[in-house]
């Protein structure tokens, strides 16, 4: 059956416009429910179980299904997301709502109803014939939504009674519109409010602390007084930022002080770009992160930003007398200078909450309900929850939603998402820096894993179209011991002119990976794989990146060969792409290949590839440093785990190998040759990777660091920066050298990737080419599959499609690239951290030599060469006097009482794990040596210290 | 225009009848033929009707659209008539060959409505000065069998009956700027009062009688018309003489007078059928261009 469905709707321009849509009713929709009779095939696969059984209500005591409306969806996602919730009908009225008003609720809610286990089932009652509702004279869109879910939840009653007379099967619509209820109510609908029915699930009361506490109007207005000055609402914000008198701009919560603030204005106009914000009141509710509109005071109200660290620790949170004060502490005299305009948050644009992982600090008062919750990432305030399982929840890490922040409290109001686990499990605290980072790291969906090829997998003759067969030649792989996912192997054979012919061949990933399918679309989302300390959270599913995709010996494998003549003096005669079949002949670790190289007496044709490759490289890598390329360096750790508990046991420092530097010199000779083909080809829309130049500024600690020890850094060029760091040496202080290589990587630019279409600088600084590319490791990097599909349609062996030709979707990727790549970069230190810590939590007290690498006013940062650990000792303690600091800035050096540090002098640390805040362990260093009285710890003390807790380790410091 | 062509018996057979008050198709003189009405045919207007008389078929369509009040005219909204000939009617339309007697119909249609009673304009501004309703009333001629004038005002009057305008409000906040809200409910709109808005009623002159309503073969014997656009009241708004021969003072005078008497029959008639149709509801069974 044919209807028209008529709207109005306002356009942009402000104009007003008639549309009519065709709709379609039908009768051959099913009720999803199994075993239906009625409803028979119409639909595959029923949703609904046929006898739900596992809920008991003490409500509704007979078997039934759950009907939300458009608010329980949109507040309670995360009830219903617990997996004791099932059999849900969703109707189409109430997700298309859903899907205006919260784009990633409607994601969860997709997600939930393709999950099988959960029962969900998505009832298109729009295109219902018995269901649809045509708008009344005198309803609005809302009140016929309404009805809509009423008319839909009242056949649902009617049609499952039809399906068996002693059915008593109902269906429960689930309301928190008081209205809607008693209306259902009346219609014969048997309906509860969310929080009635999960209360009545006396099976799982830990559901309870989930439901997300809604301030219904007039229930707070008695608790306490107004906090806050109001939002206004958007329409105004608008019209405010439009005529200037408010500014749009990201609100940044400072980490040091919680009641600072700085937003950072969106435009372009240079000046103002930055607001500060000081004091509760000012920062009106504003989170993290948030988009938010700000007033600018008057001048008169300016402040400075303050240098004082101040963290929330107040339990009683309605001392708002005492917030006043702490807010008259910031204000100290400044000079008129140091002030910054500064502002006052007047709404919201657009909250960017999250889920947030932290702790909670359980309530004084024993009986209460109500506790706060400290998130592990500062900058957000403390939110209040409401749970029963306190005692459960208490040393563990969670995760929190926020619901809101009424105007009268003082902190935010949220709900129990997840238990993590146990502070410090590794799993707990491994989930936690994933969350915290941003790190997609789900298992890949069904969808996603559909893409894949079926097992048992082999060559067929489609694939050998465009494909050279290279298994003949003797291709071998060189990685570090344990590697799963090889994505590239060698090879290197001497033709018949004389010279050489050498191959890369790269993971074929782009045959495995079409584009635009779901496979891509989560290998572009995640970008990179991260690898942890012990984990590793792939870019593909594992069929792809460890069996498939990865080059391992002794099998057929699909790659992409990049295949240069070279003669003797390593200089290349010619180019070659293709896609081909190569099977490795050996997978080597760097430590094999090194042992084959040098041992005289092997003479097989892997190791004679292996010294072609080797003698080549050597002359690559000259020339690549003649032509300024740097060689940096940065301490770089592995840990040895425990086989069976997974537990660091020891720490070792990178080897470097001369097979390391050889497969380095080919990845990088490929790189270069691929950027130059593919932008040849695509000069608007290639793929490339950019390092900038640092600006000189940055060299300015190196250069002041190095003239400390009397050597001169010259950083005019990447050319003459690497010789004057060759030149570097002293003869009494061999690790200097790796001090200031160490140092300089500290002053580079972060290497990025862009489209070439929308920049004009392709130079890369740190490896001294004028262009680059990422194309060797497509299995772990979403990049190099953009630049293999490039380089296939250059040369002919895959067809494009429009996204890769569009430079805009390509710079798109490119951000996002660069951001995943930073985030699993933090990720990787973060989890390097938390190992680190593990290690010397087992390891007990240890007094290490260390170099400084930087002096602070009041601290001095120090590199230990043995762990590679990196960490700060402050001179200034909470309880303790002030020593005499003089910090003198052009040296850079620091003078405490009579001990005058520079940096890379060499002094004496003890490392310990301090846990007095259990959230945030940290390595605490102390200064053993030089002894300075009153500062250093003595020596000899170390052995009997008890770092248990900080309260025993004070006592000890004031002895 | 479109015409047919008559050989002089005819002509002659057609006249003598016409003196006799016996027309070719039976009718008498101030008989009009048989009109079929029906509004609200094309969805995505404001308001539509499709109008037959005999074989004459016009389709109208008023779209209501925002814009801003005339300089003149600071507080009322206004009427645009746009009339496409589709090559449908007659070949002759084909390419810019109806663009002539487009703008003819069109400016005889702006001159009707040219005064402050057909339509009460006020009704159509927003907010003075800034924004007013503009009804774009556009004219499809899908066939031509005579009486084209009578049979597009028919029309235009039941499309103006039939079309809702979204009700709308200006918002304005302590700054001064405007903001327009639209009503949630599309049943809430506002409608024309179609009271006096006028219908033409053509006096052919054949012979020394004049008759109403005429046939494509009765325009061809005639050498004179005289449009006249009369009120439901049966007062004259506009008047218009079209063909190449002329008219002596004293039979307009009697034409006049025959239009108002026959102009008041058409709009009572009109009007009791448009309010019979709006009765029926939404529920209507609609005939459109299938029936």
């Amino acid at each position: 059956m044919l209807k028209s469905k008529t709207f109005l709707k306002k356009t942009r321009a402000g104009g007003v416009m008639k549309i009519v849509r065709e709709h379609y009713l039908r009768d051959d929709i099913g009720c999803g429910a199994a075993g239906c009779t009625a409803c028979g095939g119409a639909h595959e696969g029923p949703a609904l179980e046929p006898q739900p059984q596992d809920l008991a209500s003490s409500l509704c005591p007979q078997p039934h299904y759950l009907l939300p409306d458009t608010n329980v969806l949109l507040h309670q996602i995360d009830v219903l997301e617990d997996p004791a919730i099932r059999n849900v009908i969703v109707l189409q009225t109430v997700l298309q709502e859903v899907r205006n008003r919260s784009a990633p609720v409607y994601k969860r809610i997709r997600d939930v109803t393709n999950n099988q286990e959960k029962h969900f089932y998505t009832f298109t009652n729009e295109h219902h014939r018995e269901t649809y509702v045509e708008q009344e004279k005198g309803e609005n869109a809302n009140d016929r939504n309404d009805r809509a879910i009423r008319v839909a939840a009242k056949w649902y009653n009617e049609h499952l009674k039809k399906m068996s007379t002693d059915n008593q099967l109902q269906v429960i619509f689930i309301t928190n519109d008081r209205k809607n209820k008693e209306k259902a109510v009346e219609e014969g609908i048997p309906a509860f409010t969310c929080e009635e029915y999960i209360k009545s699930l006396t099976a799982n009361p830990e559901l309870i602390d989930r439901l997300a506490c809604l301030s219904e109007e007039g229930n707070e207005i008695e608790s306490g007084k107004i906090i806050f000055s109001e939002h206004l609402p958007l329409s105004k914000l608008q019209q405010g930022i439009k005529s200037g008198t408010y500014l749009q701009g990201t609100f940044r919560a400072s980490r040091e002080n919680y009641l600072e603030a700085t937003v950072w204005i969106h435009g372009d106009n240079e000046e103002n770009k930055e607001i500060i914000l000081q004091g509760l009141k000012h920062l009106n509710r504003a989170i993290h992160e948030d988009i938010v509109a700000v007033e600018l005071l008057p001048k008169s109200q300016w402040v400075a930003p303050s240098s004082v660290v101040l963290h929330d620790e107040g339990q009683n949170e309605d001392d708002v007398e005492k917030e006043e004060e702490r807010e008259q502490m910031l204000k100290t005299a400044v000079s008129e200078k140091m002030l910054k305009p500064t502002g006052r948050v007047v709404g919201i644009i657009k909250r960017n909450w999250r889920p947030y992982c932290g702790m909670l600090s359980k309530s004084d008062i024993k009986e209460s309900r109500r506790h706060l919750f400290t998130p592990a990432d500062k900058r957000i305030p403390r939110i209040r929850i409401e749970t029963r399982q306190a005692s459960t929840l208490e040393g563990r890490r969670i995760i929190v939603a926020i619901d809101g922040w009424p105007r009268n409290s003082r902190y935010p109001n949220g709900h129990f998402v997840k238990n993590l686990g146990d502070v410090g499990e590794k799993e707990t605290e491994t989930e936690v820096l994933l969350l915290e980072h941003d790190v997609p790291h789900q298992p890949f969906s069904q969808a996603v894993l559909s893409f894949l090829p079926k097992m048992p997998w082999s060559i067929t003759e489609k694939d050998m179209k465009n494909r050279e067969d290279l298994r003949h030649l003797c291709i071998c792989s060189v990685d570090p011991p344990g590697c799963t996912d090889i994505d590239d192997a060698l090879h290197c054979r001497e033709l018949e002119n004389g010279n050489l012919e050498v191959g890369v061949h790269i993971a074929d990933v782009s045959h495995f990976i079409r584009p635009g399918n779901a496979l891509d679309q989560e290998s572009a989302r995640r970008g990179t794989t991260v690898y942890l300390c012990e984990k590793r959270i792939d870019m593909v599913p594992e069929l792809l990146s460890s069996n498939l995709c990865s080059l391992k010996c002794d099998v057929d494998r699909l790659a992409f060969s990049c295949i240069w003549e070279m003669n003797h003096s390593a200089e290349i005669l010619k180019t070659k792409f293709t896609k081909s079949v190569i099977n490795s002949k050996a997978s080597l670790t760097y430590a094999e290949a090194q042992l084959r190289i040098d041992s005289a007496n092997i003479r097989d044709d892997i190791t004679t590839s292996l010294r072609g490759l080797n003698k080549l490289a050597k002359i690559l890598k000259k020339r690549r440093i003649e032509k300024g390329a740097l060689t940096l360096s940065s301490p770089e750790v592995r840990f040895h785990m425990d086989s069976e508990t997974h537990d660091p046991i020891d720490l070792q420092t990178k080897e470097l190998r001369e097979t390391n530097s050889m497969v380095e010199e080919f990845m990088l000779l490929a790189n270069i040759s691929v950027a130059k083909k593919i932008h040849e080809e695509f000069s608007e829309h290639a793929l490339l990777r950019k390092h900038p130049a640092p600006p000189p500024s940055n060299y300015e600690i190196l250069v002041k660091a190095a003239r400390s020890r009397n050597l001169e850094i010259k950083t005019d060029t990447a050319k003459s920066l690497a010789e004057s760091l060759d030149q570097a040496e002293s003869p009494t202080f061999p690790y200097l050298n790796t001090l200031l290589r160490i140092l300089a990587t500290r002053c580079m630019m972060q290497a990025v990737y862009f489209c070439s279409g929308m920049d004009n600088d392709f130079h890369h600084y740190g490896l001294a080419s004028p262009i680059y590319t990422h194309f060797t490791s497509p299995i772990r990097r979403y990049a190099d599959v953009i630049v293999h599909r490039l380089l296939a349609v250059a040369i002919g062996a895959d067809c494009t499609y429009p996204e890769l030709t569009d430079k805009h979707k390509l710079a798109d990727i490119c951000k996002n690239l660069n951001y995943r790549h930073k985030m699993a970069q933090y990720a990787q230190r973060a989890s390097v951290a938390f190992h680190t810590q593990l290690f010397f939590k087992s390891k007990g007290l240890v007094s290490e030599e260390a170099y400084i690498l930087f002096v602070r006013k009041n601290a001095i940062v120090v590199l230990i060469p043995k762990y590679g650990l990196e960490g700060t000792v402050f001179f200034e303690e909470k309880d303790k006097p002030n020593p005499r600091l003089i910090y003198d800035d052009e040296i850079p050096s620091l003078k405490i009482e009579d001990t005058v540090f520079h940096v890379f002098d060499k002094v004496k640390v003890k490392i310990m794990l301090d846990s007095s805040n259990l959230q945030h362990q940290k390595l605490r260093m102390s200064l053993v040596e030089p002894q300075i009285p009153g500062i250093s710890l003595p020596p000899d003390d170390i052995s009997n210290m008890n770092l248990n807790g900080p309260e025993k380790k004070k006592m000890k410091l004031e002895k | 225009m479109a015409s047919v062509a008559l050989s002089e018996a005819e002509k002659v057979y057609i006249m003598h009848g016409v003196q006799e008050d016996l027309r070719v198709d039976g009718r008498g003189c101030e008989d009009y033929r048989c009109v079929e009405v029906e509004t609200d045919v094309v969805s995505n207007t404001s308001g539509s009707a499709r109008v037959k008389l005999g074989h004459t078929d016009i389709l109208v369509g008023v779209k209501a659209e925002m814009g801003t009040p005339k300089l003149e005219k600071p507080n009322e909204g206004y009427l645009e008539f746009f009339v496409d000939c589709s090559a449908n009617a007659t070949p002759d339309f084909e390419g810019r060959g109806g663009d002539d007697l487009g703008t003819e119909i069109a400016n005889t249609l702006y001159r009707i409505f040219n005064n402050k009673s057909s339509v009460d304009l006020k009704t159509l501004c927003i907010s003075p000065r800034e924004h007013c309703w503009v009804l774009y009333v556009d004219v499809l001629l899908l066939e031509c069998d005579g009486n084209l004038f009578d049979a597009i005002s028919i029309a235009v009057k039941a499309a103006l009956f039939n079309t809702r305008i979204p009700r709308v409000r200006v918002l304005e906040d302590e700054e001064g700027s405007k903001d327009i809200e639209l009503s949630d409910d599309p049943y809430d709109c506002i409608r024309l009062s179609v009271e006096n808005v006028p219908c033409i009623v053509t006096l052919c002159k054949i012979g020394c009688r004049h008759v109403v309503d005429a046939t494509l073969q009765e325009e061809a014997c005639s050498l004179a018309s005289l449009l006249v656009s009369v009120t439901s009241k049966g007062v004259v708004t506009c008047l218009r003489k079209v063909g190449k021969g002329s008219l002596d003072p004293e039979s307009i005078f009697e034409m006049m007078e025959t239009s108002k008497r026959v102009g008041k029959v058409l709009h009572a008639s009109l009007q009791s059928i448009l309010h019979k149709e709006e009765s029926l509801g939404p529920k209507r069974q609609k005939v459109g261009f299938l029936g």
